[in-house]
């Protein structure tokens, strides 16, 4: 009977020793890569589904698949030591992306062949910890009712004892959690551009800025081939509105320049021929400067010449003057009876009424003649006076 | 009075299931304990004290192995990775905290140990069980700083350079380039990147002590059963 007893109790504290081992082995899981393994959360990032100290319980992905939602462990190494437990929230060829629950951005993607476990179940801290104490406890205990209330203690067993504590307690905390390695969240202050835009009839090239952390301090700009600008700011509110005043002498340059370049083809008239130059900005803020390079496009356009009865008119929509020879040709004569310069300044309408320079009546013929961007082009009209 | 002759010519030696020191084992003991609890105490201040400070913009703040507190562009920057670091500093304190328990302890046993047994002239009476808590001492305070030198190096050498410090990022309007904000890297840092042959040389120490107070202190029970 007596005998029977203390059979009974030997086999209780051997099941205590495998249950111990065996939760011991299910903490190993995530290093010995077993199918099923216990993890503790050591970081924040999935609160509040997941807490500091929590335990949580993953299968092996090739036991259970995992989708979208599905709270993943995904490690770096072989060895397993820096993972990351968080949700998956996109999956696509062969990539998943995750992010913890309580992150503000998701993590970088990361190959679905990283992901280790599908977690399953969670246990929180307070109930696993005195758990598993009492455990080791009631096993540590049942050992010593075992042995007839007598410690034997070796030469070198004290030392050894409390190495082997120290160790145990150190893979308890370091080889069994995770470490959360996601990049540092934080938020950058946004400099948008909201708009850009060429103003070519009062020469102005135009930048909205959008600076809602930065307070504007001024601002200098330079266009292509470093010319300088003069720059007028406007706020409003968060609002910054550059206004880049562009000298006439640039447009000037840059007519003179194309039309060194020359044009290779040129439809009938009136053709446009687009024209682009570099607006460069250096803004200053109270605590960043903002360098930028925009382009500024516009078209030059050959003059659009109508005529109404005995008005001719000739529209310059460009930012430079143009330079223009007019010819009458009499119909009825078979010859040139008028022929005169005209300059017409930029955006601005020459009209010439020619029943007060030429008296006889009669149908006439128009034929204004130009350079563009280096180019003889000529175009015609149809007036009649009287 | 014959006794204490023979107390004076050799160190081991025990008296009722105590062990009796000599001067130079009592020395060597006291020294190991003192060493124990130095290292100690200095990986716990070291965990508490600033790695790096940031003033400034775009980062300010502090980071230390067990806190930290950053800002970057004004606004708390939240890293998971120093908060997993913070957790696992648990281990440190349990480990430093064990040598100074243990060693304070056995210090005091030697301390009051004269008292006790009334031996003189600068011999000391201790358990047998008791001064093998040293060399256990100094091999936790020595594992102890190597996995302090382990996560300090992480933080320095992975966590701090993906810190914001300064510099340009390109945003739809351009190249917007903030301030450098000005890092003071403590002497921790430095202990991790200058002084790290100090660290090794302190646990090869650590390591050397344990391993000699322990040969020793078995061979003081070996003699005793002997004896």
């Amino acid at each position: 009977m007596n005998y029977d007893k203390k059979s009974n109790k030997r086999k209780r504290l051997w099941i205590t020793y495998i249950v111990i081992i065996l939760i011991a082995i299910l903490f190993l899981g995530k290093v010995l890569h077993l199918p099923i393994a216990f993890m503790l959360i050591v970081g924040r990032s999935m609160e509040p589904r997941y807490r500091v100290g929590d335990l949580v319980v993953g299968v092996a992905t090739y036991l259970k698949s995992f989708g979208i939602g599905d709270v993943v462990v995904w490690c770096r190494d072989f060895l397993r030591t820096a993972c990351v437990v968080h949700r998956v929230i996109d999956v696509s060829e062969g990539y998943i992306v995750t992010k913890g629950d309580a992150n503000p951005g998701p993590d970088s993607p990361v190959p679905s062949l990283w992901v280790s476990y599908v977690v399953v179940s969670y246990v929180p801290l307070y109930l696993w910890f005195p758990l598993i104490g009492l455990v080791i406890f009631l096993a540590g205990y049942a050992s010593y009712i075992e042995s007839e209330k007598r410690l034997y203690i070796q030469t070198g067993f004290v030392a050894i004892a409390i190495i082997a504590s120290y160790i145990a307690i150190n893979a308890f905390i370091l080889g069994f959690t995770y470490i959360d390695n996601s990049p540092p969240f934080y938020s950058i202050p946004r400099v948008d551009l909201l708009a850009s835009y060429l103003d070519i009839v009062n020469r102005v090239y135009v930048i909205m800025l959008n600076t809602s952390e930065y307070r504007f301090i001024n601002a200098a700009c330079s266009l292509s081939e470093g010319v300088s600008t003069n720059v007028s700011t406007a706020i409003n509110g968060s609002i910054a509105r550059l206004s880049i005043g562009i000298p006439s002498q640039f447009f000037s340059y840059l007519w003179n320049k194309s039309s060194a370049k020359g044009v290779s083809f040129l439809p009938s008239p009136p053709a446009s021929v687009q024209e682009s130059f570099d607006v460069s900005c250096t803004t200053i803020f109270d605590k960043a400067m903002l360098s930028g390079r925009y382009v500024a496009v516009f078209s030059w356009r050959e003059p659009i010449v109508r005529s109404f009865n005995d008005t001719l008119i000739v529209e310059n929509h460009n930012p430079v003057s143009m330079i223009l020879r007019i010819e009458l040709f009499s119909i009825a004569r078979k010859s040139v009876v008028y022929s005169k310069e005209y300059v017409v300044e930029s955006f601005s309408i020459l009209a010439i009424d020619f029943s007060k320079i030429i008296d006889i009546v009669g149908e006439y013929d128009a034929r204004i003649y130009y350079v563009f961007l280096g180019v003889v082009r000529g175009q015609g009209a149809k007036i009649r006076i009287g | 009075m014959a006794k204490e002759q023979k107390l004076e010519s050799a160190n081991l030696e025990t008296l009722n299931g105590f062990i009796i020191l000599g001067k130079k084992h009592l020395a060597l003991f006291t020294t190991s304990s003192i060493f124990s609890i130095a290292t100690s105490i200095f990986i716990i201040f070291a965990s508490l004290m600033p790695i790096a400070i940031f003033k400034g913009y775009p980062l300010s703040g502090y980071i230390s192995l067990v806190y930290s507190d950053l800002y970057a562009f004004e606004k708390p920057i939240v890293f998971r990775a120093l908060e997993s670091v913070s957790t696992i500093t648990l281990s440190l304190f349990i480990g430093s905290s064990m040598p100074i328990t243990l060693s304070l302890f056995v210090l005091a046993k030697l301390i009051l140990g004269e008292k006790r047994h009334e031996v003189r002239n600068g011999y000391r009476a201790i358990n047998s069980i008791y001064i093998e808590l040293i060399p256990a001492s100094s091999i936790v305070a020595m594992l102890t700083l190597t996995l302090f030198t382990a996560i300090l190096r992480v933080v320095v050498v992975d966590i701090v350079p993906a810190l914001p410090l300064g510099g340009c990022i390109d945003t739809s309007a351009g190249r917007l380039c903030v301030e450098r904000s000005t890092a003071l890297f403590t002497w921790i840092y430095s202990l991790a990147i200058s002084y790290r042959p100090m660290l090794f040389a302190t646990m090869l120490l650590l390591l050397a002590l344990g391993a000699l107070t322990m040969y020793i202190a078995l061979e003081l029970r070996r003699a005793r059963a002997v004896y």
